[in-house]
């Protein structure tokens, strides 16, 4: 889709820098980017047979379920989206009803990165996508770059 | 008479003044045989399903938008149009999935009642792909 799409979709995008970083792809989502995964969709969705979710977190459409996803691979709660040396961050978004709607990531010079649904990826400051179909950031989370991801910065 | 007066094609109206002679039988068929032109013309319910499944994959593209709820994508309208199109649907999103692999999975499960993708690959696109194709080619519904 295009950039004057993502605009009219997401309002403050019009005010706030955003670049495209991919193309479209169906083969990820937002949940997944954040969690570093390019290659499985991931949501709660029940019945558990056409989207990945980590194994043993209960599949509900909520925020403390999405902590816990997160928490599988090591994040815990956090109070701001400030960047952290030797930390990574995730935000999580959700509705005025508190229902979880999109997760982006942190990079390593402070902005964020997010894949829109099943379209593309764009680098963003966080406000730019707050108050859209996503609602706001409701939490952050942060967990130590692993050792991996440290050496290759 | 002004452009605006032409009659579109397929939308003739009845002529006037009524011809002379003309009784209530044959005004009736002749009611009956343009609503028939006009059905053949234009039918919603004439489209063949390639098309009418072509129409709602392209909607659905675009009224999903950038949800990145799965739930919400599925739920969408035109997707929820696909499934009520039933069993005859089946070989066109087979070969939707083939040349364009989409989340086509909670569709093609509900009208089949079948899932022949193995729990360990739900949510990975390929691997639900070829499951997917693998099924429809053992039921003789890809080409």
């Amino acid at each position: 889709m295009s950039q004057w799409r993502i605009k009219a979709e997401f309002p403050r995008l019009k005010r706030a820098p955003f670049f495209l970083t991919s193309p479209e792809s169906p083969h990820y989502n937002c949940v997944a980017w954040a969690a570093d995964d390019d290659q499985n969709v991931w949501w709660p969705h029940l019945p558990p047979l056409f989207s990945y979710w980590p194994p043993g977190v209960p599949r509900k459409e909520d925020l403390q379920t999405f902590i816990a996803a997160f928490a599988t691979l090591g994040y815990t709660v956090c109070a701001d989206g400030a960047l952290e040396p030797g930390f990574e961050k995730v935000a999580l978004f959700a509705d005025a009803e508190g229902t979880p709607k999109h997760a982006a990531k942190q990079l390593p010079n402070g902005r964020w990165t997010s894949k829109l649904g099943l379209a593309e990826d764009i680098e963003h400051i966080i406000w730019g996508l707050e108050g859209g179909q996503y609602g706001n950031v409701v939490q952050y989370l942060k967990r130590k770059i692993p050792p991996q991801v440290a050496s290759k910065a | 008479m002004s452009a605006l007066a032409v009659p579109l094609p397929g939308f003739e109206t009845t002529p006037k003044p009524r011809l002379a002679g003309v009784g209530q039988a044959s005004k009736t068929v002749q009611d009956q045989w343009m609503r028939a032109h006009r059905e053949a013309v234009a039918p919603v319910s004439r489209q063949p399903m390639w098309q009418r499944f072509a129409e709602l994959a392209a909607t659905w593209k675009e009224e999903r938008g950038y949800s990145s709820s799965l739930t919400d994508v599925l739920m969408s309208p035109s997707y929820q149009r696909v499934i009520a199109l039933g069993r005859p649907v089946v070989p066109y999103v087979l070969a939707e999935l083939a040349a364009r692999p989409d989340h086509w999975f909670w569709a093609l499960a509900t009208i089949t009642g079948v899932n022949p993708v193995p729990e360990r690959a739900a949510g990975n696109l390929r691997a639900m792909t070829k499951a997917w194709l693998r099924w429809g080619d053992n039921e003789g519904l890809v080409d």
